[in-house]
């Protein structure tokens, strides 16, 4: 054994952190990490700056300096296109939500309530479902059911000689329906934690007491789980109430606007220039309702936290025996799977091999060929894949890191301003992504100096990208790092470890798991991401979505669903990585997206 | 080796700023054993997080062998990385995701005070080999028990080879017996090793068997300061006595000096300047029960009213006069049923604790 050590002595020391240069204290230390976590949230202060001054100035074309007007809400309340795309919007969340929600919450109950066998491939089904992007879902819906070219009408109108189409796709409760069906499996994921913490001794104490199962579930159950069913319903409807995806691919080519759609053909209008102004109005509108419906969401939450539903772990819900029921519920799963995933799919396999969209008929057959795919602009779709994954890869990495320093900020330090940090992180949640893509634009164009190259480059669209990630990222972390004990951290800093080093080599690898999982999530999101990217892209930073809805867009259906099932052709790596890491994890980990 | 001076800290609460430390200052020399006990909410963990540096102080000063790491006026906080210190907590605090050898490692290859590459490994076997876990260096730390984690951080603390080492009750999440093993071993490393020690219990037991000397904390003061035996056999206040041991209050009158008239009869003890009411303490360690009367000084009959057999020793609760029950310790000869039996309590008078009635 060496020479015993003598406390205090500092003999053996032969470095210190601080080092030689001043630089390296200062990346050492705090104020880098401070300087981390305000960055991001300081340019989505900016950007709704830009948004609400767009909306007040005569004309963004001249610069800033302009004069004071409202003369764009003016022409907004007497344009009778935003009262009809307010009806509309309106009308798309109801039913989005309610589809949502009696999807995604039975498919809870049953997971997390009943003897259901194949749980297992339930969440399977589930949490892909996030992940078939919602364009390509409502491409194959408008495949499906559209009333001219849709196969299901085409045959019904075969079938019993009918003049016109018996359903249609192309209205809004119609697009609220496909909406709902994709977001089924994020309501699915919100409430199963809520069947799964109600104590199941607060159910067993009302049946003892004499009341029946539909009394204990009418004035027991439902009174619990209430606040937070409906705070579920709340926070799918702020995503459906700004959605772009489903509105543009049904709803834009049959006229048919909610506000996302609106404020599209504004900005980026077949004839014309762009009216900022506009925009701008709709976008502050837009704004406000949001933000009403988070201030509700988080007053519901409030409310559902009060109870104290969650008793902790170590019990075993009784489970509802299914008995032969459980053969009818496999059978909704299964038609949920095939309405959402496998027409959907099989609608634009079916569509890319043909010249032009027609029902299955031998004549079809006759007509299969790859010309979709070779007539493909290729060089497009790799310049668009180049970009895809260049985001891919560098969103969820800069988001995670943004967001680490953020959620540091708001959960550990003692920053006086550190709500301030916790409160504009979430605005990106709040506020429709859709709106800081239109602010970034305009940003770029108007008010950064004309030589700075920020316009249609893929930084704009990754500054946006990880702007409006930040909120995911930072809820997940904020509830990750308070798991961790504070001392924990204390231990390395007494020991003398500085907070970088500390992030790195204590927080970090703790809160690794959840690290992974954001940016595997994060990723995955990215790369389906269509909206952010369908307001600002331009020839040089288009992305792999933006190819399938340009061409959608331009009445290329064949060619569009041909790109689309090379884009989910790539997506299968990252999905089977994704499932590769969640063997064996708790599968309500799975970030909110 | 830790001089505090006018120390004062405040923390920002719901209706308005609850003062934890109004105004500490404390001494504590080299290579001392310092403990700091007190009832939880007494501000000692507070004052031992602002020595750390983890909780910023509002006012004051704080030096570590003799250099300032805080003061108010001065707007001086040295951060908790460069005070060179070494802390053990409550809660462990051992790195969950790296083995013994990588959490007594880290800060050697990653703190403010580095090591040569060479040297780690020495240093962390020697530390290792203190507390006896050199055997398990390669071990993740989750596999440990606690008393094992336990020693991990003290390791941890020792081999940087801290000004101070900081200890935040270290042992109150350990079961009863490993508490006794472990203090023993940090009473024997510490002492070893030569390192000054600051050390916050709520455990006077603990307090008593480690400390050089003990500060006993109240509501963010420092009510006394001694060695353990001085605050033992002389505590300042009611309070103190109680806080280190079992007491048997009597009230009572000054008759003259070293006399006090109480409901047991007249009592000869040590009343310095005292005159009128008095409270008069007597530990169950400072009577002695004797089967018949001898006929000594301050010797009282009882009725021996309730016992419960605690295995080395039998508590019994003792009837010396109408409203005034004593506990006392008996030792093998009141082993046996004695309900109800009268027994003589003779008590020291040198170790009569006295107060004045309040």
């Amino acid at each position: 054994m060496v020479a015993p050590f003598v406390a205090g002595k500092d003999a053996t020391v032969v470095s210190s952190a601080t080092g030689h240069w001043p630089i390296v204290r200062h990346l050492n230390g705090r104020p880098f990490v401070f300087f981390l976590a305000a960055l991001p949230l300081v340019i989505v202060l900016i950007l709704l700056g830009v948004i609400i001054d767009v909306s007040v100035v005569d004309n963004i074309n001249s610069g800033l300096s302009t004069s004071f007007t409202l003369r764009h809400f003016k022409t907004l309340l007497g344009d009778p296109l935003i009262y009809s795309s307010l009806v509309n919007t309106v009308e798309f969340t109801v039913v989005t939500v309610i589809t949502a929600m009696s999807i995604g919450g039975s498919v809870a109950w049953l997971v997390e309530r009943t003897d259901l066998p194949g749980k297992r491939l339930v969440y399977v089904i589930m949490t892909v479902g996030l992940l078939v992007p919602t364009f390509f879902m409502a491409m194959g819906w408008v495949f499906f059911l559209h009333p001219r070219i849709g196969m299901f009408n085409r045959w019904m109108m075969d079938l019993f000689s009918l003049d016109s189409a018996p359903v249609s796709i192309a209205n809004v409760v119609g697009m609220g329906w496909v909406e709902g069906l994709g977001l089924a499996s994020m309501a699915f994921m919100m409430t199963s934690p809520i069947f799964k913490a109600l104590n199941p001794s607060l159910e067993e104490a009302s049946t003892v007491h004499g009341l029946r199962r539909w009394q204990t579930l009418r004035y027991v159950v439902l009174p619990l789980i209430w606040p937070a069913l409906l705070a579920t319903a709340i926070y799918i409807s702020v995503i459906a109430f700004a959605a772009f995806e489903v509105p543009a691919i049904i709803g834009l080519g049959n006229r048919i606007f909610t506000f996302a759609t609106v404020v599209y053909v504004k900005i980026a209008p077949d004839t014309g220039i762009p009216n900022y102004g506009f925009v701008g109005a709709v976008s502050v509108v837009l704004i406000v309702l949001s933000a009403f419906l988070s201030w509700w969401y988080f007053r519901v939450i409030r409310l559902s936290h009060r109870y104290g539903v969650i008793q902790g772990r170590g019990y075993r819900p009784k489970l509802v025996p299914l008995g032969n029921k459980m053969w009818l519920c496999w059978s909704g799963l299964g038609l949920y799977f095939l309405m959402s995933k496998l027409m959907p799919l099989t609608m634009m396999i079916w569509a890319s091999l043909l010249p032009y969209f027609q029902p299955f008929s031998v004549e079809a057959l006759s007509q299969i060929s790859l010309a979709n795919f070779t007539v493909i602009d290729w060089g497009l779709v790799w310049r668009g894949a180049r970009n895809t994954l260049t985001l891919v890869f560098w969103v969820p990495t800069l988001s995670l890191m943004f967001g680490l320093a953020i959620s540091w900020i708001v959960v550990r330090s003692n920053l006086r301003g550190r709500f301030l940090y916790d409160w504009i992180s979430f605005l990106p949640h709040a506020v429709p992504s859709l709106i800081f893509a239109v602010a970034a634009v305009i940003f770029a164009l108007f008010i950064l100096p004309k030589t700075v190259p920020f316009y249609g480059t893929v930084s704009i669209l990754l500054m946006v990208f990880v702007l409006v990630r930040i909120s995911l990222v930072t809820r997940v972390l904020n509830g990750a790092l308070l798991q961790i004990n504070r001392e924990l951290e204390d231990a390395a800093y007494v020991s003398g470890i500085r907070t970088l080093a500390t992030l790195w080599k204590v927080i970090v690898p703790l809160l690794l798991p959840a690290i992974l999982n954001l940016w595997i999530w994060n990723a995955l999101l990215s790369y389906r991401e269509l909206t952010v990217a369908a307001f600002m892209v331009t020839q040089d930073n288009i992305t792999l979505p933006v190819v399938v809805w340009g061409l959608w867009n331009g009445g290329l259906a064949g060619q569009s669903a041909a790109v689309s099932l090379v884009f989910v052709v790539l997506l299968i790596p990252l999905v089977a990585a994704y499932w590769a890491l969640r063997t064996g994890a708790d599968f309500q980990q799975t970030p909110r997206a | 080796m830790i001089r505090i001076n006018q120390l004062r800290k405040e923390f920002a609460v719901k209706d308005g700023v609850f003062t934890a430390l109004p105004s500490i200052d404390l001494n504590v020399e080299k290579g001392e054993f310092f403990v700091l006990l007190g009832p939880s909410g007494s501000g000692k963990s507070t004052l031992l997080r602002c020595v750390a540096g983890i909780d910023t102080p509002q006012g004051g000063e704080i030096y570590l062998a003799d250099r300032l790491i805080y003061s108010g006026a001065k707007n001086v906080f040295v951060r908790p990385e460069d005070r060179g210190l070494g802390m053990v907590f409550q809660s462990y605090a051992v790195w969950p995701h790296m083995t013994v050898y990588q959490n007594v490692a880290l800060p050697l290859t990653h703190g403010a005070k580095r090591v040569p590459k060479d040297k780690v490994r020495d240093r962390v076997m020697y530390a290792l080999s203190l507390v006896q876990m050199d055997r398990y260096a390669d071990r993740p730390v989750p596999h440990l028990s606690g008393g094992q984690q336990q020693r991990v951080a003290l390791a941890r603390s020792l081999a940087v080879e801290p000004v101070v080492l900081l200890m935040d009750e270290p042992l109150s999440n350990l079961d009863a017996r490993l508490r006794e093993e472990v203090r023993h071993q940090i009473l024997t490393v510490t002492k070893m090793v030569g390192v000054t020690v600051l050390y916050v219990t709520h455990d006077q037991s603990e307090a008593l068997a480690l400390g050089d000397k003990i500060a006993v904390m109240d509501a963010g003061r420092i009510i006394q300061l001694g060695t353990p035996t001085q605050l033992f056999s002389m505590p300042a206040t009611p309070m103190v006595a109680e806080f280190l041991g079992q007491v048997n209050w009597l009230k009572g009158q000054v008759a003259s000096a070293g006399v006090i008239d109480t409901p047991v009869g007249r009592v000869l003890a040590d009343t310095r300047d005292l005159t009128g009411g008095v409270q008069l303490g007597i530990r169950p360690s400072s009577i002695e029960l004797m089967p018949v009367a001898t006929g000594a000084a301050n010797e009282f009959p009882g009725e021996i009213i309730e016992e419960i057999f605690l295995g080395e020793q039998i508590q019994l609760r003792i009837r010396m006069a109408e409203d005034v029950v004593f506990e006392v310790r008996a030792q093998k000869p009141f082993r046996g049923r004695h309900h109800a039996k009268n027994v003589f309590c003779q008590m020291e008078a040198a170790e009569m604790l006295v107060y004045a009635a309040h």
